[in-house]
């Protein structure tokens, strides 16, 4: 197969029309896509001062001068100091490198559970498609971030639970999809043909149906981080997400609230990264699904 | 049809009752009990009669069979947090704050959701469209707490016009209100636009025109009629989700509603206000998931309902 690939390449392209993959007709279709590009360009910063927060923030984020409390902005602190002298520029890089980290690593642990046992709900179907159903139905019916708020009740907040409890309330649209996917998948004509040409039920799985369904997971995938990054945001926001000294935006937000009517730059800095965060990953999603479902058109 | 109904219901009861499970059993599971308040150790005996007073010394699966049996006469105990009142009681006095909210919120969001959506597949294409096609992913994007503090910042920081927060007079409504309604509405738009251009180019929208129908009566009898019943599936499962309150508004705005019994609750490890508002809201989700289904098949006959071709979203 590897040489057959080569082969292609080395085609003379010249006088012929030139064939473009999947993958190029999506990458262009994402190219033009005037906001998707807006929310990977958001992305691609907000990714850049989370991995070299410590070299741009001006001050470690644990520093703090009592004697420079609640400054409003100025050349010596960009974004002004918080209620307990720290500088606020240095605390909103961290806070956006703990979104990010609780992002990735959440919606990693969401596909980590999600995505196996979609994969076996729609494969093997009958019983275990029945039980993974009852399962997801039960999360499904604690609404939002209740069942998050539940569980950190129970294990504590701190970086690492906030992490994981997110992941674990987060799995269920990703297992619901994958197995939604593979039914639908299965149904097609080419399946059909496939097996009627006496493909084993593994080569169909492994050859037809997991790559059809790639894109649609890609998508799903894309739009869970903004999700996690908001459920961090709001555990934080009602004082059960991450704890000191690690920043979090969600949390500034919420210590800022009682000084918000002289130190508005309390209130709007880190309100501006959210959105700003939350934006930009669900326009790249946004970007994706337009890019790569040709179908929804 | 009856037979879905029913068991569409069974679902929901053991949906009903797992959930019920897991939040008893993790809720007893965890360190530290509602009557460990910091240094005050009580005396042994106190906490022991304390323990007995609220059956907390009886085994895990009797105080579960009991807490279940009240929880069906709808007796769910006394809260920790309040132990003058019911869970009940408490639930009825802040209920209604939230709900006052949540009518206004569905008020709103879906008339002006419903009519920006309208407008947006009128126009299709222009700067009308994208405006409120762009508004909606903003809508849908932000967080309301963040609304909830720009709001804030503008019209009681900048204008000094309203109140930051709390609760009683109409003016304390407004901020809420707004910061909730951005989001549903912003659904409803989206969805609205999608159906409309959808029937917008179907054949009887054509033939409706082509026997001289004026404009109104195609759009209100015949575009509006059809485009709005695939509307419902969106509209119906928002409901008891807006209803019960959103906890970020109402800790933004110190409003006394429900939301709040979400995380003090959750502080004071007060099982029977916690067991209470889960089985509350997850009981109200199945139920109108169910009325959705049901109202969609009645408002659209061509929709039959059978085990596994009407699947929650």
């Amino acid at each position: 197969m590897g040489t057959s690939a080569t082969a292609t390449n080395e085609l003379p392209l010249a006088g012929t029309t030139r064939t473009r993959t999947n993958l190029q007709l999506a990458t262009q279709r994402f190219v033009h896509h005037r906001l998707a590009m807006a929310g990977l360009a958001i992305t691609l910063v907000l990714v850049f001062i989370a991995l070299l927060a410590p070299l741009l923030a001006p001050e470690p984020y644990y520093y703090s001068d009592l004697a420079q409390a609640n400054e409003f902005p100025s050349h010596h602190h960009l974004l002004g100091t918080d209620a307990i002298g720290h500088d606020f520029l240095s605390r909103m890089i961290y806070g956006v490198r703990t979104s990010l980290l609780v992002g990735f690593v959440a919606v990693l642990i969401a596909c980590c559970i999600g995505m196996p046992l979609g994969l076996v709900a729609g494969l093997r179907g009958g019983m275990t498609d029945f039980l993974v159903m009852r399962v997801v139905d039960v999360m499904t019916a604690f609404p939002g971030i209740l069942f998050a708020i539940f569980l950190i009740s129970v294990v504590g907040g701190g970086l690492f639970n906030v992490i994981v409890v997110i992941g674990l309330t987060g799995w269920v649209t990703i297992c619901r999809l994958m197995r939604a996917q593979l039914l639908s998948l299965r149904e097609q004509e080419y399946v059909t043909a496939a097996r009627a040409m006496g493909a084993s039920e593994a080569a169909i799985a492994v050859r037809h149906l997991l790559p059809n369904a790639l894109a649609p997971m890609i998508i799903a995938i894309a739009l869970a981080i903004p999700t996690a990054i908001f459920a961090e945001a709001g555990l934080s926001f009602l004082g059960i997400g991450i704890n000191e000294p690690t920043p979090s935006l969600g949390k500034m937000v919420s210590d800022s609230a009682p000084y918000i009517r002289v130190y508005w730059h309390l209130g709007f800095f880190p309100t501006l990264a959210i959105a700003l965060a939350m934006l930009g990953f669900t326009f790249v999603g946004d970007g994706l699904r337009d890019a790569l479902d040709t179908r929804l058109g | 049809m009856g037979r879905y109904i029913l068991a569409r219901l069974a679902s929901l009861l053991f949906v009903l009752f797992a959930v019920s499970l897991i939040t008893f059993l993790l809720m007893h599971t965890v360190p530290g009990g509602p009557f460990d308040v910091g240094e005050r150790r009580l005396p042994e005996a106190t906490h022991q009669a304390q323990l007995r007073k609220y059956g907390l010394d009886k085994p895990l699966w009797e105080q579960y069979v009991r807490y279940m049996w009240h929880a069906v006469h709808l007796d769910f105990g006394i809260p920790f947090q309040s132990p003058t009142d019911s869970v009940i009681g408490l639930i009825k006095r802040a209920w209604p704050v939230t709900i006052k909210i949540g009518l206004l919120t569905i008020g709103i969001s879906y008339t002006l959701g419903v009519l920006l959506g309208f407008i947006a597949a009128l126009r299709q294409n222009t700067w009308v469209d994208y405006l409120v096609t762009f508004g909606a992913t903003l809508g849908l994007t932000v967080p309301n707490f963040v609304v909830a503090i720009w709001l804030v910042l503008i019209l009681s920081v900048r204008f000094q016009l309203l109140p930051t927060g709390g609760w009683g007079s109409p003016k304390q409504y407004i901020m809420p209100v707004i910061a909730y309604s951005l989001a549903p509405m912003a659904l409803v738009a989206r969805y609205t636009r999608v159906s409309i251009l959808e029937v917008l180019h179907a054949d009887y929208v054509r033939t409706a025109r082509a026997k001289g129908l004026s404009e109104r009566r195609v759009l209100v009898g015949h575009v509006a009629r059809n485009a709005l019943i695939p509307l419902v599936t969106v509209i119906g499962p928002q409901i008891p989700n807006i209803l019960t309150g959103s906890i970020f508004i109402e800790s933004t705005f110190r409003i006394p509603g429900l939301g709040r019994f979400f995380v003090t609750s959750t502080f004071t490890r007060d099982y029977p206000m916690i067991l209470a508002l889960v089985l509350l809201v997850a009981a109200l989700w199945g139920i109108t998931y169910l009325i959705t289904d049901i109202l969609y098949t009645v408002l659209d006959p061509r929709i039959r309902l059978t085990g596994a071709a009407v699947m929650r979203r």
